[in-house]
């Protein structure tokens, strides 16, 4: 005889594992530490290529008057300043990966912690039974 | 009202019955409206500009995931804008590149965003982009508006100055890039719908997450004067020209289809709002229901009149013999 209750559940729990279920297990498979700490360090490189890009853009924008001030202008300041900029965009963006993926496991672990309870309630169905 | 609540069973039965079928199939159809866009605004690389090109792409993108869709449509836009010239390419690569390294890293499930906002400007109602999304997202969706507007505008100076570009000398690239860039830089008609559109996103969803009677309805209403009152504001303020008639039409439209999209997701009825209260061990609990409208959608029988029993001759004598006739 069919269970209403229990098939409910069931196709519950299918669906979240063929759907986030499936990003979750991959998330949850890292400490919270590592798994953070992970994505920031793929966000320093796209922010790293993506400042490249805007620096390149930048250069190229006033390419003719940049290389003829080149030999009048201090190059180790420009550099300094170049890095200064560098540091405070890719520090800003660091920030918000790291609060956007602390907030993402956070939302994992408890999505697979309310699958496991439930999984707990459909053992429990079936021993009833 | 019931039978628009009938066939919105039916249509919801319909979805789940042919799902497997009907996401490939709105994949084809919106791949397929937006490289035909796309070739129609452009249209400068002959080769690609072929209805069977389109065809093929727009069929391999049905089967593959959405954010598919986006980057071919990248694609098909770089290898226009670079027939017409490689600075306009360079400049547009790199703020695609800009987009998916830096944005959709967070959340590639907004991509399609980016392809439906220069889609819904085409078809003259972008103000339903805002709208929707207010409805159905959360704030941070308004930095893929923001995509998606710059993405529409660029490709609108870009067609907008071809005839200058054209004209240009090939040996001045510097020129011609910084051409480029000061246009999109100085566009204030893009930036002001940015802005209006993000305003509009973040007030609609403030308003339809307050524990509100109506809540929907009032944030459909007061999203839509908001988003015509900044767009008018900008207006006054930058001098963007802006169409004052095509900005209030376009945000009625908007806001009827917000309509279309709180029946469907966020039919409720207020008279039946039940208020509880209760407690535990823990906390106390103020609970607020507010019951769903619902019909179950009818079932047609079919009810035979005088059915006569079919029966094999062999079956009729083996009848007759477990009776004992």
């Amino acid at each position: 005889m069919l269970n209403k209750e229990r098939v409910i559940l069931m196709t519950k729990m299918a669906s979240y594992e063929e759907n986030e279920g499936r990003k979750d297990r991959a998330v949850m498979s890292y400490f919270r530490g590592d798994y953070v700490w992970f994505q920031v360090l793929k966000s320093v490189v796209y922010g790293t290529i993506a400042f490249g890009i805007v620096f390149g853009m930048y250069i190229f924008y006033d390419f003719e008057v940049f290389m003829m001030d080149i030999y009048k202008m201090d190059l180790l300041e420009f550099g300094r300043s170049i890095l200064r900029k560098y540091l405070l965009a890719i520090g800003i963006y660091c920030i918000i990966s790291y609060a956007v993926y602390s907030y993402r496991y956070a939302k994992a672990r408890h999505s697979v912690r309310l699958y496991q309870n439930n999984l707990r309630k459909l053992g429990g169905m079936y021993d009833k039974t | 009202m019931t039978s628009l609540l009938v066939a919105r069973q039916y249509l919801k039965k319909f979805y789940g019955k042919f799902e497997v079928y009907l996401i490939p199939l709105v994949k084809f159809l919106l791949a397929l409206a937006s490289f035909m866009l796309i070739n129609g605004k452009l249209g400068y690389m002959e080769k690609i500009d072929d209805t069977t090109i389109v065809l093929v792409a727009a069929l391999m993108c049905s089967f593959m995931p959405m954010n598919f869709i986006v980057l071919i449509s990248a694609a098909f836009i770089l290898l226009h804008v670079y027939a017409l010239s490689l600075e306009c390419a360079v400049v547009m690569l790199a703020a695609f590149l800009l987009m998916f390294l830096v944005y959709f890293r967070f959340s590639p499930r907004d991509t399609a965003v980016v392809i439906l906002t220069p889609i819904c400007f085409l078809m003259n109602i972008p103000y339903v982009i805002p709208v929707a999304l207010g409805l159905l997202c959360t704030p941070v969706s308004a930095v893929s508006a923001a995509c998606g507007t710059a993405v529409y505008y660029l490709l609108g100076y870009v067609t907008g100055s071809a005839t200058t570009l054209a004209t240009m000398e090939a040996e001045e690239t510097t020129v011609k890039f910084r051409f480029i860039i000061d246009g999109v830089l100085d566009n204030r008609a893009m930036a002001v719908t940015v802005a209006a559109f993000t305003v509009t996103i973040f007030f609609i969803y403030l308003i339809r997450r307050l524990p509100l009677d109506y809540s929907w309805t009032i944030a459909i209403v007061a999203g839509s004067l908001v988003n015509v009152m900044a767009l008018l504001v900008g207006d006054l303020m930058f001098d963007t020209n802006v169409s004052i008639s095509g900005v209030i039409v376009g945000t009625v439209v908007a806001a009827l289809l917000g309509v279309v999209i709180q029946f469907f997701n966020f039919h409720v009825d207020y008279s039946r709002t039940e208020k509880v209260q209760f407690e535990d061990d823990e906390y106390y609990y103020y609970v607020k229901a507010v019951p769903k409208v619902t019909v179950a959608a009818p079932e047609r029988k079919v009810k035979k009149i005088n059915q006569q029993k079919k029966t094999r001759p062999s079956q009729r004598s083996q009848e007759d013999k477990k009776v004992g006739r």
